[in-house]
């Protein structure tokens, strides 16, 4: 679920491709004469060439550095940006409305809660060790990630068959919409699980098989 | 000693605005619509800590409610916690018609809006003990 840059990509490569025809389409015309002849005719009927004094007083005044200054300042802030647009980065998640009724009101929850509900009750299920949960998404549209860590002595097939059955069908009901992506990532630790939510059971005495 | 037989009466000619007049501070609409929700829905707030800080989750405290007032006419905005799992649009409606018609009817003051944050949702409890039953 990483929000990856391709908008301002797409946007900046436009502009360069439209600048770089422009700069090649000048550069042809200069090469076939014909940007002289546009301009002013030929050399010979034109009334006035650029003489060059005219080049070394366009050159010498006084606010060409701040201009160049200024110019390679803007084109620096704005290479910094594309290039830290580059960094993958967390879809953000707003405000989930659940009503918006102008009339009578509106009804707001933040992601965070709903996820802080759903992480707490799946660190409640036997042999997890903890969990990070991510809502995103809108919420008539949520997506739901989830990392849950066990021990290792936690009965993973039954924590995902209680995720499953229990935790985000809670969340649905919740938001009483079903969810619009659901994504799990189980991850194993040596950490001991919660009290009273461990499955192991220590005992002594003789198997009959 | 004599007892009066009659109340005693206004003067004639006199209008009922020169009476004078009865003021609701915002203060009582706010109380008034924090009791009605946690008293008469599955609402609750926060309670304990100092200045905010500190502060608990409680099903049984009062929810946080904020009251603009424009004439007879009120817009409360009132944030809330709420037991999970629970379907949060159908509560929070409920929550809404509800504060809505006892406000008016116990106050007297129009409510045209409320706006509700939820700002936690509180899942069962497990048992304190820690103890599991055997199944």
């Amino acid at each position: 679920m990483r929000h990856h840059s391709g908008k301002a990509n797409r946007t900046w490569l436009i502009i360069l491709g439209v600048l770089f025809l422009a700069a090649g389409v000048l550069a042809a015309l200069i090469a076939a004469g014909g940007l002289e002849r546009f301009i002013g005719g030929s050399p010979g009927r034109s009334d006035r060439v650029l003489s060059e004094t005219d080049g070394q007083g366009f050159l010498a005044g006084e606010y060409v550095p701040w201009g160049m200054l200024l110019a390679g300042v803007i084109l620096g802030v704005l290479g910094l940006w594309w290039l830290v647009a580059q960094v993958p980065r967390s879809r953000p998640a707003g405000t989930f409305r659940l009503q918006e009724d102008p009339a009578h009101g509106i009804t707001v929850c933040d992601p965070q809660v709903l996820a802080s509900a759903v992480s707490h009750e799946t660190e409640q299920l036997p042999g997890v060790v903890g969990s990070t949960v991510r809502l995103r998404g809108s919420a008539d549209e949520p997506d739901l990630a989830m990392k849950v860590t066990v021990n290792s002595d936690a009965d993973v097939q039954g924590v995902i068959a209680r995720i499953q059955q229990e935790v985000v069908p809670h969340l649905v009901s919740a938001l009483e919409v079903p969810l619009n992506t659901f994504g799990l990532e189980i991850d194993a630790s040596n950490k001991a699980g919660a009290p009273g939510g461990g499955a192991t059971v220590s005992s002594r005495g003789t198997v009959v098989y | 000693m004599s007892i009066p037989t009659a109340p005693p009466s206004l003067p004639s000619g006199r209008d009922v605005d020169d009476r004078g007049e009865t003021v609701l501070a915002r203060r009582v609409l706010e109380k008034t619509a924090s009791q009605v929700a946690r008293d008469e829905t599955f609402a609750g707030g926060s309670s304990g800590g100092f200045l905010g800080i500190g502060s608990r989750a409680d099903l049984s405290a009062r929810p946080d409610a904020s009251v603009e007032l424009a004439g007879n006419v009120a817009s409360l905005k009132v944030t809330v916690g709420l037991p999970y799992p629970m379907p949060l649009r159908q509560t929070t409606e409920q929550l809404r018609r509800r504060i809505t018609e006892r406000v008016t009817e116990l106050t007297g003051v129009q409510v045209r809006q409320v706006d509700i944050t939820v700002s936690w949702l509180k899942p069962p409890q497990r048992d304190p003990r820690g103890r599991r039953k055997l199944q």
